[in-house]
């Protein structure tokens, strides 16, 4: 049996098109309910938070995952990164108002102390840090963009997706900073131990993934390319 | 009540007992092969340390001063120390030397780990010309295994020469950065690098294919094939030939992707697993990347285990304490003596020196001893059965079984 870690929350749909599409089993998964631990076939799907997803692959609870690229890196956790699946994209960046945003348009000097909320310190000291800048954290757990209106800091280092909430909250992109997506992972001893049962699966989604990245770069292309680029993949 | 510092904790009880018999039986079996016990220093000077470990290992060391103003770290890795002790204290003439320790490391920890220390078992053979020292480590920590009963656990193969030399007409910068991704086991940066490479088809198979040959030992055949030229591959076919002969087939894998750090090994790499837990339980390789960088020829080799994950995986040993001797009623000197007698036996027992007879016999119960003894009545208690008996009888009947 191969077990998958699953994120829920945001990401749970797309790893349900990737999965389905893959042509692995995904009716059970869809109809999971109130269920974490769902049995299909050969495969189990452990849903689980997106922060604890790359722990149960290291912990060797699940041979695979989809994760966020954000959540490997803030996790800090050494794992296998088998694949971009290009979904759930979106980017990390720092966002506040108008006086931050100016902040930063000035010398980095300017930036040093500043106190910046976040859901993903580790990754946000490493971003500052790498300009030579050291922050104030403020460590949140969810709605990061009330922060700055509260006055707790002077601007959030969080995922964007659309915007949206920024704006609905006075806050704009300032800097982005690196993109986002939904990654296939597995864990580096899983990985040398596993990995003849593993290789069908991954291929599959691998096969999946690079068809549907063809398709979207053949709209708009003449037939001949579009061929080539099908076989391709 | 003492705290200990955070990544720091004491073992005692059942788990200490286990972590000293795996400790114990593998320096036993080292021995018997000839290998030499090492203590080394647990300070080293941060000189002597920091150009030798590659980037993401040297940003681990646990740097500190000593009174005498010297910057060090505390020890991360013992081959380092046997390195060195090899070249200040023995000739070439003198060379290989085979080295075992069972000590303590330390290090920053990896998330989602939070220990600064580890408990490592292992050995090092240091200065061989020839062949053979690559297989004898790796049998030898198949042994090890088999010692301990831990035969439910598997040795992942790699070698490293074998990438460096489908490496050697790619160019330069391009081949850091593909090294840089298997050793990060990123197979996702791995093909986004060889995507901005210009490649004829063969050498991008080749290069495709070669990291995800992990398996049996079956798949060298294919390597072999796939490279065109089996001299490459045979050094790491002739160890696992080795190993298969010696029985190890079944236990034995390959991965052709599995790199470590190439400034400090060179030839073959491995990890041991336990294929109940999935837990990784040692690893080691041959390490003449980090000789040459101190200006010895010739081979280093070694493994070392996380005694505790050893431990943890060892199967439980749990003897029942023998007996109890009371001596709070006794003569001091009579109640020693008559402990000497047991000891000489080989008989375990723990010396009582309670005032209080049913406090005595309340601790024994407690402690799960099988007899308690009343040294000045010459009785005997079995605590089974509560049958208490004349010394002279229990010597002669419980102790000779």
């Amino acid at each position: 049996m191969l077990t998958f870690a699953l994120p829920t929350g945001r990401v749970m749909e797309d790893c349900i098109e990737i999965i389905e599409g893959a042509g692995l089993p995904a009716a059970r998964l869809k109809n999971a309910g109130r269920n974490l631990v769902v049995d299909d076939g050969n495969f189990r799907y452990l849903l689980t938070k997106p922060s604890d997803v790359p722990a149960m692959v290291h912990y060797g609870a699940a041979d695979l995952a989809l994760a966020g690229s954000d959540v490997i890196e803030e996790s800090g956790i050494a794992l296998s990164e088998l694949l971009d699946t290009g979904r759930g994209r979106c980017f990390m960046a720092i966002a506040g108002p108008d006086g931050a945003a100016e902040k930063f348009s000035g010398h980095a000097s300017r930036l040093m102390g500043m106190r910046v909320a976040t859901k993903y310190p580790r990754i946000a000291e490493r971003t500052f840090a790498a300009w030579g800048v050291q922050i104030k954290i403020l460590k949140l757990n969810g709605s990061v963009e009330l922060a700055p209106a509260l006055k707790l800091s002077d601007c959030i280092f969080d995922i964007v997706q659309t915007g949206g909430t920024l704006r609905a909250n006075g806050l704009r992109v300032i800097r982005r900073t690196a993109p986002v997506s939904l990654r296939l992972v597995a864990g580096c001893g899983a990985l040398q131990m596993r990995w003849s049962s593993m290789f069908g699966a991954i291929e599959t989604i691998e096969s999946y993934i690079a068809k549907g990245n063809a398709a979207n770069e053949n709209r708009g292309k003449p037939r001949d390319q579009r061929d080539k680029n099908l076989s391709a993949a | 009540m003492n705290k200990n510092p955070k990544g720091c904790s004491n073992i005692g009880g059942g788990d200490a007992a286990r972590l000293e018999y795996c400790r114990n039986k593998a320096l036993e079996l080292f021995s018997l092969y000839g290998y030499r016990p090492f203590s080394p220093a647990e300070f080293q000077l941060i000189e002597d340390v920091w150009n030798k470990l590659a980037p993401n290992r040297a940003r681990r060391l646990i740097a500190l001063t000593t009174p005498f103003g010297e910057p060090c770290v505390l020890r991360s890795d013992i081959t380092l120390s046997a390195v060195a002790y090899l070249d200040s204290h023995y000739k070439e003439s003198e060379r290989p030397l085979r080295l075992c320790y069972a000590d303590r490391i330390f290090s920053a920890p990896r998330p989602p780990k939070t220990n600064l220390e580890e408990n490592q078992v292992g050995v090092e053979v240091l200065g061989w010309e020839g062949a053979g020292v690559e297989a004898e480590v790796v049998a030898l920590l198949f042994r090890t295994l088999d010692a301990l009963s831990i035969e439910s656990s598997s040795v992942v193969l790699g070698d490293t020469s074998i990438i460096s030399k489908i490496f050697e007409d790619v160019p330069r910068e391009k081949a850091e950065l593909l090294t840089e991704a298997l050793q990060n086991s990123s197979y996702m940066a791995y093909r986004g690098v060889m995507e901005t490479m210009e490649l004829d088809d063969e050498k991008r198979g080749l290069l495709e294919a070669l990291p995800q040959l992990k398996g049996s030992v079956s798949l060298l055949g294919e390597a072999m094939r796939l490279i065109g030229d089996s001299s490459v591959v045979m050094p790491l076919k002739r160890l696992c030939d080795t190993l298969c002969k010696l029985g190890y087939e079944e236990r034995l894998r390959v991965d052709l992707g599995f790199i470590r750090d190439l400034g400090y090994y060179k030839g073959s790499v491995f990890n041991v697993y336990s294929s109940t837990s999935g837990a990784l339980l040692g690893g080691g390789g041959r390490y003449d990347g980090l000789l040459t960088k101190i200006g010895i020829e010739g081979q280093g080799a070694g493994f070392a285990f996380t005694l505790k994950e050893l431990a943890g995986h060892s199967p439980e040993r749990v003897q029942a304490p023998t007996l109890m001797l009371w001596c709070g009623a006794a003569d001091q000197s009579d109640a020693l003596r008559y402990a000497d007698g047991l000891a000489k036996k080989s008989v375990t027992f723990e010396l009582s020196w309670q005032k209080d007879r049913a406090e005595s016999l309340r601790i024994a119960r407690q402690r799960g001893y099988l007899w308690w003894i009343d040294y000045s009545a010459k009785k005997a208690l079995s605590l089974r059965g509560d049958e208490e008996i004349e010394l002279r009888k229990f010597e002669s009947e419980a102790l000779s079984c």
